[in-house]
């Protein structure tokens, strides 16, 4: 008998007139998980985390929390944190207060209160701002506040909705340790709405991508990385994004070769792919530069280098493909030719939307 | 959001048409009355929708003959200031009230402008306009009826402008005040850079961007002039007549028993106040809160 | 305009407009003047007539009025009708004031939700404010006569004929008066209170909810709070305004029964212009005017610190 999910949605659907914000979306949480919910602007994931809150209601679907249902229990009673993505600093109130007010609403009694709101305020450092007003806090002040107090109550999941995008780039990397090192003390399961992929990459235990109201594919950041299930994830997730270029694929037997501008063809095991044309995925840091003369190089030109202070992105031209590659700072300049190769073992074959296939092996070095 | 209770919902709609009734019943009960003949003024039960209604009263209110003949059919004769026709005090409102606008409206344009670019009076304006407002009407009118009586403006159209003008000036300044700052002080920069002196700047640029809010402004200064009841009191003696002094002698003549006519002087004096308020509607907090308040 | 001469112009012109009145100056003198003669001038006459037993009808001219110093706010100390207008007047404006803010908070919670007919109502709600104060009172004149619509449906609750005289009452006839100016200016009140709940920051309210926080805990550690500034400015503005209440006494009582609806305003207008002894109406009126500055700085000091 499995311990009861933290959170469980099913069938969870939610339409706004024509549009529809939450097509069919399943998810289950653990206990302890860090869960990232993935996607770009307008994938629904706000939505979904209105829904979960109980601040709207869904169309269709159950929301369980800790194995009951929820979908009639109003938000104040889920057992739920939030923290808004403007954070919702009580301003009229002391941030001592604005700690305080969850315990207060639940009757909490006063010595518990008293140290509950202490550990915490030492936990996220906001001892010297106690006394303070919320509306003279800064931006970050105001992050750890919502944050504590959302973790004071203990809920029994706590939901963030981009906590980090008013946040300056130095200030991100902090707080993101910082939550992680709470999350793991404590213990607490959260579930953590982004758009941000190098966020949900570094700190999630699963991340589920989100698009167009519906989940895509849930997994581990590896996994997401390396084996994306779906065109949209393996064009979503890695920075720099993933090269496509345009392939044909030849049956042949239950194998199929697929022939491109790269040098190829490649080969692979597969009974469900039909012939046609098809897109082939490499990531840049999986196309390098190499010796003349080693095996499986190819010659290109460099179109084009991008400083991005730590890594370099060189745009080279092969044939009528353009890739991009990761390289070493000074290590190409633009008219340069240059020899690549690729991790073939790292190719990826997306056939329409949604099928993409690996592993492949060489077939020969010429077509 | 999950959905309230059926009940909480029939409550508060309950309420609501409460509050609407209760609004909406004087002025219910003021027209209907200015329709209702004579028998019905004061009969009791009284009659809240008359089946007879009657222009009786507005007639009597407008032509003195009307009135001529109704205190000849009543016993007694009706005090002789409402047997004049009330043309006159609708007529006198509006003189009065137009002028004393136009001044208002002029001089509290002039004024805004040079406190607002200029700072003129001073950072403890606001403080000033609050004073100001403090004062009892009543005490100042003592020495301004002095005042008006040794310049012979006592019971004048000049002297009920000029005091209307001073008491509504620190609404103008203030309304249009909050109008001319909201504008950005480059825009006559840039006029200025041309060659425009500072009058022509005004004239050209902050005027024509400012029209709305001072036609807003205008339309208030309008109604709080026409409303003007104290003032209107004491500084006339008869040759001056407001609406507002007029429906406070009919209610005072035969001891206020006219009602019909009462009703009827005060359905067709509100009117326009009704009109003008409503197209200023948005503007009346921002002038009745000096602009603390912008909707 | 002609001759005035901005303070822009090069050197060789500042000769000349030495002599020009600078032109900020030049456009606040029109309404300074005016104001100046209406209200500056004629308050510090008052200040003046205060020390003096002017009465107009000894046809004495008002500058040579004889000055008898202290004497009459002496007198006023001791006057019981002066006191009891002063003290009638406060109750009034607490209790009508007071009154307002808990109808425009119930009114402005009613009207936070869309709902059909919501516009229409809410235009017909604020149909009082838009009615000449006169004619108000008038209409409340005729309503609280003894065969009145008030006294119609009382009876008819009560079951037998109530044909009670309001107005001549020496204690009810306050109530009519109230009602008038609670009934007048709720409207006003109520559209700040709304426009003040509107601007509340939506997600400190969620954010309350998500805290397990019941509606009435959020209404008052939250909503009230965050109010504070614009019901302090409502407050403070009705309350000045309702001090100087006239029109509604003047239309409905004059002060009578017996002076038992007489206000400040009423008690001054009386004194002046019944009674003609405007120096010692002078005297009242800076009593007044002290009383009034006080007890307004004393309500917003707690608005300043708020910010």
């Amino acid at each position: 008998m499995t311990l009861a999910m933290r959170l469980e949605l099913r069938a969870v659907h939610k339409s706004f007139g024509a549009t529809r914000a939450v097509n069919g979306v399943d998810l289950a949480i653990g206990q302890g998980e860090f869960v990232s919910l993935l996607g770009p602007s307008g994938c629904g994931k706000s939505t979904l985390l209105s829904i979960i809150t109980g601040l709207v209601a869904q169309d269709a679907g159950d929301i369980r929390v800790d194995g009951r249902v929820v979908n009639d229990v109003p938000a104040q009673k889920r057992g739920l944190g939030l923290v808004f993505q403007d954070y919702a600093v009580f301003s009229r109130l002391t941030v001592q207060e604005n700690l305080a007010f969850g315990l207060k609403a639940r009757a909490t009694p006063r010595a518990e209160r008293e140290r509950r709101l202490a550990a915490m305020a030492r936990r996220l450092d906001l001892e010297p701002l106690m006394p303070r007003r919320g509306a003279s806090l800064n931006m970050s002040e105001m992050q750890r506040v919502a944050i504590a107090r959302a973790l004071v109550v203990e809920p029994e999941l706590l939901l963030l909705d981009e906590p980090m995008s008013n946040l300056d780039a130095a200030v991100r990397m902090a707080l993101r340790t910082e939550l992680k090192r709470i999350q793991t003390d404590l213990g607490q399961t959260i579930l953590y709405v982004t758009h941000d992929q190098a966020e949900a990459m570094a700190m999630s235990d699963r991340i589920a991508v989100m698009d167009a109201g519906r989940i895509v594919q849930i997994g581990s950041p590896e996994e997401i990385y390396r084996r994306p299930s779906t065109r949209f994830v393996a064009e979503f997730i890695g920075d720099p994004p993933m090269n496509m270029v345009a392939c044909e694929v030849l049956r042949d037997g239950d194998s199929v070769a697929v022939r491109t501008a790269l040098h190829g063809p490649f080969s692979a095991k597969a009974s469900n792919v039909g012939a046609g044309n098809a897109t082939l995925g490499i990531r840049p840091h999986d196309v390098r530069l190499c010796e003349a003369g080693s095996p499986d190089a190819a010659l290109a030109t460099v179109l084009d280098v991008e400083n991005l202070g730590s890594e370099y992105i060189a745009y080279v031209g092969y044939g009528d493909a353009v890739l991009a590659a990761v390289v070493h700072a000074g290590a190409v300049a633009p008219g340069d030719r240059v020899w690549i190769t690729l991790d073939v073992s790292m190719l990826q074959l997306i056939v329409g939307d949604d099928l993409v296939l690996r592993p492949f092996s060489r077939e020969s070095r010429h077509a | 959001m999950t959905s309230p209770g059926y009940l909480i919902t029939g409550l508060k709609r309950t309420a609501v048409v409460v509050a609407v009734f209760i609004s909406f019943f004087p002025i219910f009960w003021l027209v209907s009355t200015a329709f209702k003949p004579y028998e019905q003024w004061a009969s009791w039960p009284p009659v809240w929708i008359t089946e007879q209604p009657t222009l009786q009263n507005f007639r009597i209110v407008f032509f003195p003959d009307a009135a001529r003949e109704f205190a000849g059919a009543q016993s007694g004769s009706l005090d002789y200031k409402v047997s004049a026709s009330a043309w006159k005090a609708f007529a006198d409102s509006a003189i009065i009230s137009s002028l004393a606008t136009f001044f208002s409206v002029t001089f509290g344009t002039l004024a805004a402008y040079s406190i607002s670019r200029f700072g003129t009076g001073g950072p403890s304006f606001p403080f000033q306009f609050l004073t100001v407002r403090m004062m009892p009407p009543i005490a100042v009118v003592v020495p301004v009826v002095a005042l008006f009586s040794i310049l012979r403006l006592a019971d004048t159209y000049a002297g009920m402008v000029i005091a209307y003008t001073a008491f509504t000036l620190p609404f103008s300044i203030w309304m249009i005040r909050s109008f001319i700052d909201d504008l950005p002080e480059e825009l006559e920069g840039a006029a200025m850079i041309y060659g425009a002196s500072r009058a022509r700047a005004f004239l050209t640029v902050t005027l024509p961007l400012i029209k709305g809010g001072v036609l807003a402004t205008a339309l208030f200064i309008f109604i709080l002039n026409w409303s003007e009841f104290l003032f209107a009191l004491v500084l006339t003696s008869g040759k001056i007549v407001t609406v507002t002094l007029q429906v406070a002698n009919y209610v005072s003549a035969s001891s206020g028993k006219l009602y019909g006519v009462q009703a009827a002087m005060g359905t067709v004096s509100t009117i326009p106040v009704i009109l003008f308020g409503y197209l200023i509607q948005g503007h009346i907090v921002r002038g009745l809160t000096l602009g603390a308040i912008k909707r | 305009m002609a001759n005035v001469v901005t303070s822009k112009q090069g050197p060789a012109n500042r000769a000349r407009s030495r002599w020009r009145i600078p032109f900020n100056v030049a456009l606040i003198l029109p309404a300074q003047l005016t104001v100046l003669s209406v209200v500056i001038v004629p308050t510090v006459v008052v200040i003046w007539l205060a020390f003096t037993d002017w009465q107009p009808t000894q046809a004495l001219a008002w500058y040579r009025a004889e000055i008898i110093g202290f004497w009459n706010f002496y007198d006023l100390w001791y006057d019981e009708r002066f006191i009891n207008a002063v003290l009638r007047t406060f109750v009034v404006v607490a209790i009508c004031v007071f009154a307002e803010l808990l109808l425009a908070l119930g009114l402005a919670l009613l009207f936070l939700d869309e709902w059909p007919w919501r516009k229409l109502a809410l235009s017909l709600i604020v149909l009082p404010m838009m009615i000449i104060p006169v004619d108000a009172a008038n209409a409340f004149f005729m309503i609280f006569n003894e065969h009145g619509p008030i006294n119609h449906v009382i009876s008819l609750v009560l079951g037998r004929p109530f044909e009670f005289s309001w107005l001549s009452h020496p204690t009810w006839a306050m109530l009519p008066i109230m009602l008038c100016d609670i009934w007048q200016w709720t409207p006003l009140m109520f559209l700040l209170v709304l426009t003040g709940l509107m601007g509340l920051p939506q997600n400190q309210m969620r954010a309350a909810t998500m805290l397990g926080a019941s509606p009435v805990r959020i209404f008052v550690s939250l909503v009230l709070p965050l109010l504070t500034p614009v019901i302090g400015i409502a407050v403070l503005i009705r309350a000045i305004e309702t001090f100087k209440i006239f029109d509604a006494v003047y239309i409905l009582t004059r002060g009578q029964p017996g002076g038992a609806t007489e206000t400040i305003s009423m008690y001054m207008y009386n004194g002046a212009f019944v009674y003609f002894r405007m120096g010692y109406i002078a005297a009242a009126a800076l009593v007044v005017l002290i009383l009034v500055v006080v007890t307004c700085l004393a309500l917003a000091k707690p608005l300043q610190a708020r910010g």
